[in-house]
């Protein structure tokens, strides 16, 4: 808790009010006179201060303030002055008693806000745990006084026998306004309490102690109405019902320090429990004038704690009549609920059946759209332009015409040899990297044959090759692109090469033609949709999660594509 | 010495540019006839006593493979001819056995009939093309594997086969009986063959039997530990897969 006492400079916010203003102003004014006002102020507080110490009476010292405040309302004037000296009383106050510091200046405080909203609405608003007197509070008071005057209230408010909304709302402001403070986690505990305790709720168990010096576990009393109490005044009534129901009823005293009695009937109160140690969620109540009284039914449910009052009396009598069993919880649970459970089984026997035929109905589609993509895959893959395949063949009848057989028979086997890789790879979802590279190794000296280009594929010295595995026909596309865009323009001056290279998890290649390079807005023909489209089919698929980089023209060449592949290893 | 050979396919066209491309390119061999189906060939076979045949699969009526069933014994050697077939090749190389993919590259023919040279020497049965033949019998998948080393080839039992380790384009065998066989394959071809024989590709240099995992150890990214005592790391990319695959997570 807070207890620096309020001092002199910049407590308060500026007030916005005119007429606070004035008061302020009015005060380093006439210093002076505020001095004497002081010394008579200040004499007649310490005086009630000694009254407060001595004889505890702290009533009589808020209703002296509240008698002052009351002169405010009643004459603007007259309630400055009266106001300016209080403010100047408490600048200059040194209290030592903490609690008396605390509850004099809340309560100073409190008739403070009571004086602004009179001047501000010209009603009486009294000072309860509302959002307006936050807001309020919040406008005028300095953090420090804010807070300490906000966790005052609260720590007082929330250890009522009920919570209510406003003093929820109050609260949830001041957790907001200063969260992660001391107060604010000084609070929380009192607060969780109330949520955590309600009506037909299941009740904490605790210890319970006779005479004799013998303890028992609240659990051990099932079957019998507990009825914890403070309430020594009301002994003729709980006698009268223990004779009644004398194997229903177990009364048990609230063990309070401050008013142990001399009165306590024994034989009614056989046990008596002590609520800050055996009943830390219940000893918030039991200090509270309101909740003196709690009562447990013989199934260990919290029935009421909201104080002994009227109705109490024949609230003991209907659960003290009620016949116990111990399959009744169960029992009772089904009969109450049974609608309920009827309901919320077919609920979730439809969600089951609806969840399940989705989850079907979509596997069955993924299955199919998995299915669609492999023939969309092998499908390309299996693709060769014709174009390509025809003028191949043309090469090879150019050599034979002219010839030159040797030549024709290793372009002819080289064609075949291509045709069965081709063939062969759309069979395979991947190819070793020394398949790949021999494939297109076959399938450029073949297209060199018509554009007599220079070419290389050439992998990084060391580099597994023949283990190393990539998606089949992959690169194929990108080549013939570069063969159809650069190489055929370029004829004899044109070169090419295929780069294959291993960095960390991913193999890594670079296709480099020294062609014109792709054109700003490439037509449809120009063929790296159907390109991008393969990596696309592989890469949703979630099998592969290829990168694909076009740098064009070369960086610092002006001429020239570079298409960079990222193909994640398979192993 | 002198290869006495047979060429058998049943298109004029193929036994003509063989028998040109032997004149041409393999003077050791001395083509003694042509067949143009199976039973031709086996009255030839009978007649001749060939040392080496040339054989197309792909043929109407009987194929390449009956021919070899309906001989009692096999004293020649084989090489396989064909265009395109998946399923044969695959049998034949369970065996170890040479072929040649046509249009023929000439360069692959001088090496074929190189390698048959080499065991046409003793006239002794030829023990690879009895497996393939009992293999293309039983219609099983082949429970053996025949292994070329550099001078001969051995058969193993598929379920002795520990693991495989690859070396660039060789391939280490382990065995259960601890001995160890290199081959000049790669391992990818082995996956091939391997691949319904309970074999997994746990790495890029890795195949293992999975019926020979004695244990697998969690550390340093997952282990198993093979019948042979020997740690197998597990593909980092692939783990999930493959422990899926084996049940194991």
């Amino acid at each position: 808790m807070n207890s620096q006492p309020y001092s002199k400079d910049n407590k308060f916010k500026k007030p916005i009010e005119k007429s606070l203003q004035q008061v302020d102003k009015e005060y380093y004014e006439n210093k002076k006179e505020l001095d004497l006002a002081k010394d008579s102020l200040s004499q007649s507080f310490y005086q009630m201060r000694l009254y407060d110490i001595f004889f505890n009476d702290l009533i009589e010292k808020h209703s002296l303030i509240r008698a002052y405040l009351y002169q405010f309302h009643k004459n603007l004037e007259q309630a400055r002055e009266k106001a300016r000296k209080l403010y100047a009383y408490l600048d200059n106050l040194e209290l030592k008693e903490e609690y008396l510091v605390s509850s004099s200046f809340v309560s100073f405080l409190d008739y403070y806000l009571e004086y602004i909203n009179r001047i501000a609405t010209g009603k009486d608003i009294p000072t309860y745990l509302t959002d307006k007197n936050f807001h309020l509070a919040n406008g005028l008071f300095e953090d420090e006084v804010l807070k300490f005057y906000l966790y005052q209230k609260l720590n007082y408010g929330l250890e009522s026998a009920s919570l209510y909304p406003e003093v929820k709302s109050f609260f949830h402001l001041f957790i907001q306004r200063f969260p992660n403070t001391v107060e604010a986690h000084a609070l929380w505990p009192i607060y969780n309490k109330h949520k955590n305790l309600t009506a037909g709720q299941k009740a904490p168990t605790f210890t319970l102690y006779n005479y004799n010096g013998n303890s028992l576990n609240s659990n051990h009393l099932k079957g019998k109405v507990i009825i914890a109490t403070t309430e020594l005044n009301k002994t003729e009534t709980f006698n009268k019902l223990k004779e009644k129901f004398p194997d229903d009823l177990c009364f048990a005293y609230i063990e309070n320090l401050d008013y142990r009695s001399s009165k306590l009937d024994t034989v009614l109160f056989e046990y008596e429990v002590f609520p800050d140690i055996d009943w830390p969620e219940f000893s918030i109540y039991t200090f509270t004038k309101s909740s003196n009284t709690i009562i447990i039914d013989k199934y260990g449910n919290l029935v009421d704690f909201s104080g002994y009052n009227k109705n109490t009396k024949y609230l003991i009598e209907k659960l003290a009549i009620e016949p116990y069993s111990k399959l009744k919880t169960t029992k009772i649970l089904l009969e109450k609920y049974s609608k309920w459970i009827n309901f919320i089984l077919t609920f979730l026997f439809a969600f089951f059946i609806a969840f399940f035929s989705a989850r079907l109905i979509k596997l069955r589609k993924q299955k199919t759209r998995q299915a669609f993509l492999q023939s969309e895959l092998k499908a390309i893959r299996s693709q060769l332009n014709p174009h390509f395949l025809f003028n191949a063949l043309s090469s090879i009848q150019n050599f034979i015409t002219n010839t030159n057989i040797e030549t024709a028979n290793k372009h002819l086997t080289q064609f075949a040899t291509l045709m069965r890789q081709v063939l062969d790879f759309s069979q395979k979802e991947t190819v070793s990297l020394e398949e790949e590279m021999q494939f297109l190794t076959n399938y450029l000296e073949l297209e060199a044959l018509r554009y007599e280009f220079k070419f290389q594929v050439s992998a990084q010295k060391g580099m597994d090759i023949y283990n190393l595995e990539m998606p089949s026909v992959l690169l194929q596309p990108f080549v013939e692109n570069a063969i159809v865009h650069a190489m055929s323009i370029l004829g004899k001056k044109g070169k090419l090469s295929i780069d294959f290279l291993e960095k960390e998890n991913q193999i890594i290649v670079t296709i480099t033609d020294n062609g014109p390079g792709i054109p700003a807005n490439p037509d449809q023909g120009f063929g790296l949709k159907s390109c991008t489209e393969r990596i696309e089919l592989l890469n949703s698929q979630q099998k592969e999660n290829i990168k694909l980089q076009i740098v064009s023209p070369i960086v610092n060449m002006q001429q020239g594509t570079q298409i960079i592949l990222n193909i994640p290893k398979k192993y | 010495m002198t290869l006495r050979a047979l060429i058998i396919d049943d298109e004029k066209n193929n036994r003509e540019n063989l028998n040109q491309l032997l004149t041409k390119y393999c003077p050791q061999v001395s083509i003694i006839g042509l067949a143009g189906s199976v039973d031709e060939a086996y009255q030839l076979i009978q007649k001749e006593d060939p040392d080496l045949i040339f054989l197309d699969i792909k043929m109407p009526e009987k194929n390449g493979f009956e021919l070899l069933e309906m001989l009692p014994k096999i004293n020649f050697e084989v090489i396989v001819v064909t265009a395109y077939d998946q399923y044969a090749i695959k049998a034949i190389k369970y065996c170890a056995l040479d072929y040649l993919l046509k249009p023929i590259n000439y360069l692959e023919l001088i090496q074929a009939v190189n390698n048959a040279s080499k065991s046409i020497h003793n006239k002794k049965e030829n023990l690879q093309l009895k497996m393939l033949v009992e293999n293309l019998r039983t219609q099983n998948k082949p429970d053996k594997i025949a292994l070329p080393s550099f001078d001969k080839v051995d058969f193993y039992k598929i379920e002795e086969i520990v693991r495989c380790e690859s070396e660039n384009n060789y391939t280490h065998f382990y065995l259960k009986s601890l001995s160890k066989i290199t081959i000049s394959k790669t391992l990818k071809e082995i996956e091939e063959l391997l691949a319904f024989h309970d074999f997994i590709r746990v790495h890029q240099s890795h195949l293992i039997n999975k019926n020979h995992i004695m244990s697998f150890l969690k550390h340093d990214g997952g282990y198993f530990v093979m019948a042979d005592k020997s740690e197998i790391p597990i593909s980092r990319n692939r783990k999930q897969e493959i422990l899926k695959l084996l049940n194991l997570k």
